[in-house]
């Protein structure tokens, strides 16, 4: 072996502790980073590819008159690569005894031909029998339903009872647990007789050659005008997002979080290797005196020290990337699990491997550059004259310290400390970091906990029922007169319509909430404007998922809106935030003038006189038991805790990994603090002689060390706090946005648990971090430690 | 200019807050090819800046160095450690091997920096060294391994790794009981009379012989000088 190598590899086990922190905290933020990055090349394609693979559609139409339209005809347009008419019902279905979630009944022209929106089979039967239905498998989650199983399905007042032979998997559907439905699928005959509604009423089309969502609303309103002088009404058009799954953006933040946070884990662990090569060099600044005396240039100073820090890199290397493909491709798994979609990628690209290899070998090397530069600079004459205690190292011009009532070892701990200021520079910045993710994560965390408890109190009532169909009031509200604990109802209306924002068409229609102006029963927190009120004008308001949907809008500008085939001029008058899909909300009052002159209700707000959880949960159960035997279309009831739920499910995974990651970054700084310790006392070796000769017991050196170790850990602590505020406010605005959407952001949340419990662990882990190399401080004899070169 | 090594009017001085402290004050010093020199002075005399401008591992503030025609004073580090590894080899008092290579690797890394022995050879070189000091048995050890008289053979086997026409020791034998001492001693003369300049820096009492010249050092200037033929 060459001698050069021999001796960097060596060198590296001098102290073999320090090393292993190093390379633990090389080998941590590989992984950390690595996984990352192999989670992002997978999920990133494989999101969308399952997407893509399924052939999603462009464009959405209902009408009552596809009777009317020639599909062969309409598939051969030069724009058209695919249309079939999927049906679509909202119906509900009894997932536990007693328990019904709404349930989304496709009905499918042809199993064996699926030319759009294609569905995979997973088990049992590909193809329903008449009478029979599929069920999508994201349903296991969230019943009982199994192959074999008998669903029990809810049609106004009529149960139907079907098998289920077989479970298919529809990765362009949102996932049912995350929105707490399930999705089935059965043949045009089967549709109308379950469901008694027309089939043929809701045309899927897939475009040919289309970029973008501009081009398919382009097409698709030529489409619409085409099918007017046919004669056809269309009620709905949607145009979904663009080749985009549903849940992008859940993946998007948290490849957002995962990015970052590794990255400044991995950048924590070079900067560990950085410290322990300027400790290096400094302790062996004679040898590397003695080198030059026996001929080694600068270059071969450099060569050597380089070696070392590469031979960290690959002893980092070699479990850290093999860690990271594996733990990446668990996570794509579990994420993908999460999102209900296949992992597709069973290789890497060779560049990521490289690109893996490349960071952990040279980023030890990049940051002990410097470290290695200034070794290899320092001249022969410099390096041979350096004995250990540098007397030019400390100054203090205004000798503050002794004027406070301190005690001595207090004082010099204190100097200690100061001694080196780049280092307690790195030091300080290192625990600030950790201290300030973790405490972000917190913070965010709690943003995210209050915007949930806001929602649910920004949402007065306790259960909701909503209506499939519009109807009287007091025939909705027929059934309810001998049901206990309701202090109050109030009847909503809601439809579709069409908004029309400058350049953005909007006619895949929207929902329109209509409610009382002045109901109490919703707090929403005005993002911009105001919450609607009495006047001439009609005002709306709409959500941020609406805002971002139509390009952000203008407050308090006029816009056109087509509700029930009449084109209204609205004013937008405030945007509020709210997780939940695009809605615009007006008041009934107004939108009964406009479009329901008989003053019809499709939902009812159900307060409870008794507010606790489980008086809430008997109301909704009573309530589901008097609408058993009534004929009323339901598209759901649902109580406002499950309503949080559901909103939580959508956020949890993106806490839990939060909170891991920030754990993990605090693990890398206490790792780094230990580093910077260790080194410490490796360089001080033969003053902690002079100590030991002039009557300094083992255990005041113990002390004096772990005192310094949580000096330096106080600074970053104290700053590390200061610098989680304006990171917290970031953080806050940028999750909010991409879980919100609409240029939303969490509200800034101090959370005092965070606080503790970075507070405790930080103590702690700095506690250890000086603990354990303070010991090997006092296990050197004062004659080793007086002889210590 | 004459001699082999020539120090014309070399001052080193250092700056602080309490003034100017001169440690050389206008040297001049001509040392022959061969001469067997020893330096001495009490500790302060200026005997260790008086090598390490020998060896260039320090330079004069005044005046010029010389040797073998090279003019070491203007030289830049890289060059220089490159010339010293050629020229001169350097035995220090308290041995500075490398501690974490073994014997015949500290002596390999002296090669592998000046690179003048063929790869081949440097095994083969390097203990031969290591046997003509008779330590060749330790080859495998670490310095810690070895006592204080090995590890100076070593260091001295190390010195000569390139086969330098200089040998500067500082203190070699100050470590040493006197029966190690008068070994190493011996093996000066040996490498004196195959033609090298052999120069140590001393506080003992040498005699001549063995030595041809003894500089006598106080105050940073040279105070007296004793020749072979005297």
């Amino acid at each position: 072996m060459n001698i050069t190598l021999k001796k960097s590899l060596k060198e590296m086990w001098v102290h073999p502790g320090r090393s292993i922190v190093v390379i633990v905290a090389l080998v941590v933020g590989l992984w950390g980073v690595g996984s990352i990055l192999v989670t992002y090349v997978v999920l990133k394609n494989d999101l969308n590819e399952n997407y893509l693979r399924t052939h999603p559609a462009h464009v959405i139409m209902t009408s009552e008159d596809f009777g009317r339209l020639d599909l062969i005809a309409l598939r051969t347009r030069s724009e058209i690569e695919a249309a079939e008419f999927r049906d679509l019902s909202y119906q509900r279905i009894e997932v536990f005894p007693n328990q019904w979630i709404p349930m989304w009944l496709f009905g499918v022209e042809d199993f064996n031909e699926l030319t759009l929106a294609r569905f995979y089979h997973e088990e049992g039967t590909a193809i329903p029998d008449p009478g029979a239905m599929l069920m999508e498998r994201d349903g296991h989650k969230v019943s009982n339903l199994r192959v074999g199983s008998i669903a029990r399905i809810r049609v106004g007042g009529k149960i139907s009872n079907l098998p289920i032979p077989g479970i298919s998997f529809d990765p362009a559907q949102a996932p049912a647990t995350q929105d707490a439905f399930i999705y089935t699928y059965v043949d045009k005959r089967t549709y109308a007789q379950v469901t008694g509604e027309d089939v043929n009423r809701r045309l899927i089309i897939r475009l040919k050659n289309v970029a973008t969502r501009q081009e398919v609303q382009t097409i698709a309103d030529s489409l619409l005008s085409d099918l007017s002088r046919m004669g056809i009404t269309v009620n709905t058009m949607n145009t979904p997002k663009f080749n985009e799954h549903p849940h992008q953006f859940q993946l998007n933040t948290l490849l957002a979080l995962q990015g970052g946070i590794g990255l400044l884990a991995l950048l924590m662990g070079a900067v560990s290797v950085s410290q322990l090569m300027a400790a290096l060099l400094a302790q062996q600044v004679r040898q590397i005196g003695m080198m030059k005396a026996i001929g080694a240039t600068r270059f071969d100073v450099l060569r050597i020290y380089a070696t070392m820090a590469l031979m960290f890199g690959v002893a980092a290397t070699i479990p850290g990337v093999p860690l990271a493909v594996k733990s990446g491709f668990a996570f794509a798994q579990f994420v993908s699990g999460v999102l209900n979609f296949n992992v597709l990628t069973t290789t890497l690209p060779i560049g990521l491997y490289l690109s893996l290899i490349a960071t952990g070998l040279l980023l030890p090397i990049l940051f002990s550059l410097p470290a290695i530069l200034r070794g290899a600079n320092v001249s022969a004459w410099r390096a041979l004259s350096d004995y250990g205690i540098r007397q030019d190292s400390y100054s203090d011009r205004r000798p503050l310290l002794p004027k406070l009532p301190l005690s001595n070892r207090l004082i010099l701990a204190l100097r200690n400390t100061g001694r080196s200021k780049k280092r307690l520079l790195i030091s300080v910045s290192t625990i600030a970091l950790g201290v300030a993710i973790f405490s972000t994560a917190f913070n965010v965390r709690q943003g995210l906990v209050e915007f949930l408890a806001e929602s649910r109190v920004s949402m007065k009532h306790d259960v909701q029922v909503v209506f499939k169909d519009q109807l009287p009031l007091q025939r909705a509200l027929a059934p309810f007169h001998s049901v206990a604990n309701i202090g109050r109802i109030e009847a909503w209306n809601g439809g579709r319509g069409r908004l029309q924002t400058g350049r953005i068409s909007t006619s895949d229609g929207i929902g329109l909430v209509a409610l009382p102006y002045n109901t109490d029963l919703i707090r929403w927190e005005m993002l911009r404007g105001r919450w609607i009120k009495p006047s001439d004008e009609i005002e709306i308001v709409m959500n941020q998922q609406a805002a971002q949907t139509f390009g952000n809008p203008v407050v308090e500008e006029y816009y056109p809106l087509a509700i029930g085939g009449k084109s209204l001029r609205v004013k937008l008058v405030g945007i509020v935030r709210e997780f939940d899909v695009a809605k615009i909300y007006i008041d009934k009052d107004k939108y009964d003038a406009i479009a329901n002159p008989g003053h019809l209700v499709n939902s009812l707000m159900f307060v409870a006189e008794d507010k606790d959880y489980n008086r809430v949960i008997d109301l909704k159960r009573e309530i589901e038991h008097v609408l058993a035997p009534t004929d009323l279309s339901i598209l759901y009831v649902m109580s406002n805790a499950e309503r949080a739920k559901i909103i939580y499910d959508h956020l949890d995974i993106i806490l839990t990994m939060l909170a891991l990651l920030a754990f993990l970054v605090l693990i890398v700084s206490a790792l780094g603090m230990a580093s910077a310790t260790g080194i410490a006392i490796t360089e001080r070796t033969r003053e902690i002689g002079v100590l030991r000769a002039i009557g300094a017991t083992p255990r005041m050196i113990h002390a004096l060390f772990v005192a310094e170790g949580m000096i330096v850990s106080a600074v970053g602590i104290f700053v590390g706090l200061f610098l989680a505020w304006p990171l917290s406010s970031a953080a806050s605005a940028g999750f909010g946005n991409l879980i919100l959407g609409g240029r939303a952001s969490l509200t800034l949340t101090f959370s005092y648990t965070g606080l503790m419990v970075t507070l405790a662990v930080t103590i702690v882990f700095s506690w250890f971090a000086s603990r354990i190399p303070a010991r090997r401080a006092i296990a050197v004899s004062a004659r080793e430690a007086l002889a210590y070169e | 200019m004459s001699g082999f090594i020539h120090f014309e009017q070399v001052s080193r001085w250092f700056e602080s807050s309490a003034g100017r402290f001169s440690v050389l004050k206008d040297v001049n010093l001509s040392i022959g090819k061969g001469e067997h020199v020893a330096v001495v002075g009490k500790s302060g005399s200026g005997k260790s800046t008086l090598l390490n401008m020998l060896t260039g591992i320090d330079h004069p503030n005044q005046g010029t160095v010389t040797i073998n025609s090279t003019a070491v004073h203007t030289m830049d580090e890289s060059r220089l450690a490159r010339w010293r590894g050629q020229h001169v080899g350097i035995v220090f008092q308290f041995f500075q091997l490398i501690p974490t290579l073994t014997i015949l690797e500290n002596l390999l890394l002296a090669m592998d920096f000046v690179g003048i022995v063929p790869k081949r050879e440097r095994r083969m070189r390097a203990e031969a060294l290591l046997r003509q000091v008779d330590i060749f048995h330790h080859a495998d050890k670490l310095p810690a391994a070895l006592s204080g008289g090995e590890q100076q053979r070593a260091a001295i086997a190390r010195a000569l790794a390139n086969d330098p026409p200089i040998l500067i020791a500082d203190e070699p034998t100050g470590n040493l009981d006197s029966k190690t001492g008068a070994a190493v001693e011996k093996f000066f003369i040996e490498l004196v009379s195959k033609g090298k300049t052999v120069i140590v820096v001393t506080h003992e009492h040498p005699s001549i012989p063995p030595y041809n010249r003894i500089l006598t050092l106080a105050d940073g200037a040279i105070t007296s000088e004793k020749r072979e033929t005297q």
